[in-house]
């Protein structure tokens, strides 16, 4: 009984830094494009299905099975760019934001047509029995997806602070004119920010279907990555990697202590409640920054 | 010589009915709508259940009409508001007795604190903060419904409602007929779109434009955005909640399923279709959907058998993929809305000239 909040607390971290992954494709795609993109969770979920697909309709082997799902998101991203931001870019960001619940419906509408509602098994490609250490059982699969998630945050991290491309993006994230004065494409930046947000969907999706299965259900949970971005302030990567853990462990201790008063369904809410409550404490967030204006 | 409508006075140019001509039209209108239901095509239960939906879809997106096309705030939630509205309604008819009338302005003033309270974290800073809100308005409203008292809220099962009846000083009658749903519904339709019609000429109405138009423009001239903005999403939630009531009437029977996130978006394509910023674009946009979402399950499985390979649900999923598309064509090509297409046309026939 006592180890229940330290296990609480381990697989907490691990689904944590999950949710911040795909909250920082959140992040990404809205400081260059300044557009909420509220079709993640169901880009998160088409991930699942793309790999799944790839692993066991074309029979690759992981890593290549998710390369070539990296591509397909990459041309994804690129599509969504062109065909459905593009024409909006002389109108308001609120079309720019309907457009992605009109991307939503795309995407959710097709993976029912093409895969239907069915819960499907993602084929096992990590080793399934879980790990003592004391008295904590810790998934393997959940520690693999640990360790992934913070490389690819290592990855984002490394590539925004020390790149060329990397502080092109930043530069236009906070001023499209001063970026275009410089010489910046700041339509090639969109892009390659809508790419960057895709690939870490396909990755989020990827190593959240491996932790069970692959299923409508996945695109609740990754729309848990908009719910985490705004906890954790628009403004970092890193922001993203603690506020998704402190969401994740809020979750674990909500649904550990808790479900059993209400039956269930708080994993779903935990996010949004601690969402709701930074709002009106802190509204930009943890680690967000306060704008000020001047005209 | 002058042809066309002049108006020949501020109050003339101001006015909703700006002459004798626009008049006769209203009158005319407004009798053929109180003849619907015994014209030869409108008079079947299903068309006349159809045509109760599309009104209960008016009520609700007129408020978001007036939040989002006039103030410019993004809800994602409004389902979740006519939810509120309609399990209000449901708990104090079913379990605790009330009279529907006052049902339905409970409902009303529920939804709306419901609103106010998601409303105060996130407006206060700018930004889609409120899109967000409401989506977790959305998920928490879903998870207390099904996860609350049984008793009180029937949990996934849905709650039976009991058919409205009016007053007791009007007569007392049940009102358990299609027809008598309609006048019902009819009533609550036309005093909403006066409200709004009429709300868009007050200080209050200009307010929300211009917080829409320029959060920064809006407070150099001393109009305060977080309280305007708190106005209008109240104001929007108090319809989305009359709405509800009146949705229980529809089947008298609500259930969590009927108040989900898809069912928001349907609720937004209407206003993006209809046209914002117009309260006609709100009956176009709400006409057309609904239609669709009418003919849809009905037609739509004969779609399946030309295509077996598609899955079950592939009909529904096909219905908002379609609407995906609507939305998108109208975002892109027509942002106005079907209003616009209207006014243009509309204007063709009109001869304005100044000599």
């Amino acid at each position: 009984m006592g180890s229940l909040p330290l296990q609480l607390l381990v697989t907490g971290t691990m689904v944590g830094a999950i949710y911040g992954l795909i909250a920082t494709g959140f992040v990404v795609i809205y400081k260059s494009a300044g557009v909420f993109n509220l079709a993640q969770g169901q880009m998160v979920m088409l991930g699942g299905y793309v790999t799944l697909a790839c692993l066991t309709q074309l029979n690759l082997p992981l890593l290549p099975a998710l390369i070539v799902g990296s591509v397909a998101f990459v041309i994804i991203g690129v599509l969504i760019e062109r065909l459905m931001m593009r024409p909006l870019l002389g109108q308001s960001v609120l079309a720019s934001v309907m457009m992605t619940i009109a991307l939503q419906l795309v995407i959710g509408s097709i993976v029912m047509i093409v895969w239907g509602a069915k819960v499907t098994p993602f084929p096992k490609v990590f080793p399934q029995q879980p790990l003592f250490v004391g008295p904590l059982v810790i998934s393997q699969v959940g520690l693999w997806g640990f360790v992934i998630s913070l490389l690819v945050f290592a990855v984002f991290t490394l590539f925004f602070k020390y790149s060329k491309l990397g502080m092109l993006m930043r530069a236009t994230a906070e001023s499209h004119e001063l970026a275009m004065s410089i010489g910046v494409d700041v339509k090639k930046v969109m892009r390659l920010s809508w790419m960057m947000g895709g690939v870490a969907a396909l990755l989020g999706g990827w190593i959240m279907a491996s932790t069970g299965s692959v299923g409508p259900q996945l695109a609740i949970v990754g729309l848990t990555a908009l719910p985490v971005a705004i906890f954790a302030g628009l403004e970092s990567i890193l922001g993203c990697l603690i506020g998704g853990i402190i969401v994740g462990i809020a979750q674990n201790f909500a649904v550990g202590y808790l479900d059993r008063y209400t039956g269930g369904g708080l994993s779903d809410v935990t996010p949004y409640i601690l969402m709701m409550l930074v709002l009106l404490v802190r509204p930009h967030g943890l680690f967000g920054m306060k704008k000020v204006e001047r005209v | 010589m002058i042809t066309g409508s002049i108006s020949r006075s501020f109050q003339q140019d101001t006015a909703i009915i700006a002459n004798g001509k626009q008049w006769a039209v209203l009158i005319a209108f407004l009798a053929i709508l109180l003849l619907l239901p015994h014209l030869p095509l409108f008079s079947s239960a299903p068309v006349l259940g159809l045509i109760n939906g599309i009104g209960v879809a008016i009520i609700a997106v007129t408020g978001l009409q007036i939040l989002t096309g006039y103030c410019g705030q993004f809800s994602m939630g409004p389902s979740a508001l006519v939810g509120v509205g309609a399990y209000t309604c449901a708990i104090l008819t079913a379990k605790w007795g009330w009279g529907f009338m006052p049902a339905l302005l409970a409902s009303g003033f529920a939804a709306a604190l419901v609103g106010f309270a998601f409303g105060i974290p996130s407006l206060r800073v700018k930004g889609f903060y409120l899109a967000l809100s409401t989506i977790a308005l959305q998920f928490i409203f879903v998870f207390l419904v099904e996860h609350g008292p049984h008793e009180v809220t029937g949990n996934i099962d849905g709650l039976q409602v009991p058919t409205a009846r009016l007053p007791d000083w009007l007569g007392g009658m049940a009102i358990d007929s299609a027809e008598g749903k309609y006048y019902l519904i009819l009533a609550f339709v036309l005093l909403g779109l006066f409200l709004a019609t009429n709300l868009v000429r007050t200080n209050a109405g200009r307010a929300f434009i211009v917080v829409r138009d320029n959060e920064l423009a809006a407070q150099a001239i001393g109009v305060n955005p977080f309280r305007y903005k708190l106005l209008a999403f109240f104001i929007s939630s108090l319809y989305a909640g009359v709405a509800g009531a009146l949705y229980t009437q529809l089947s008298l029977f609500i259930a969590p399923g009927d108040f989900t996130l898809t069912t928001s978006i349907w609720y937004v394509a209407m206003l993006i279709t209809g046209g914002m910023g117009t309260i006609s674009g709100v009956v176009f946009g709400s006409v057309l959907l609904n239609v669709l979402l009418f003919l849809g399950p009905r037609y739509g499985p004969q779609l399946t058998s030309v295509f077996p390979q598609l899955s079950d649900g592939a009909v529904y999923a096909g219905l908002n993929l379609l609407l995906a598309l609507v939305i998108i064509l109208f975002l892109v090509f027509q942002p106005h809305g079907v209003a616009h297409w209207w006014k243009s046309v509309s204007s063709r026939f009109s001869r304005r000239y100044l000599q």
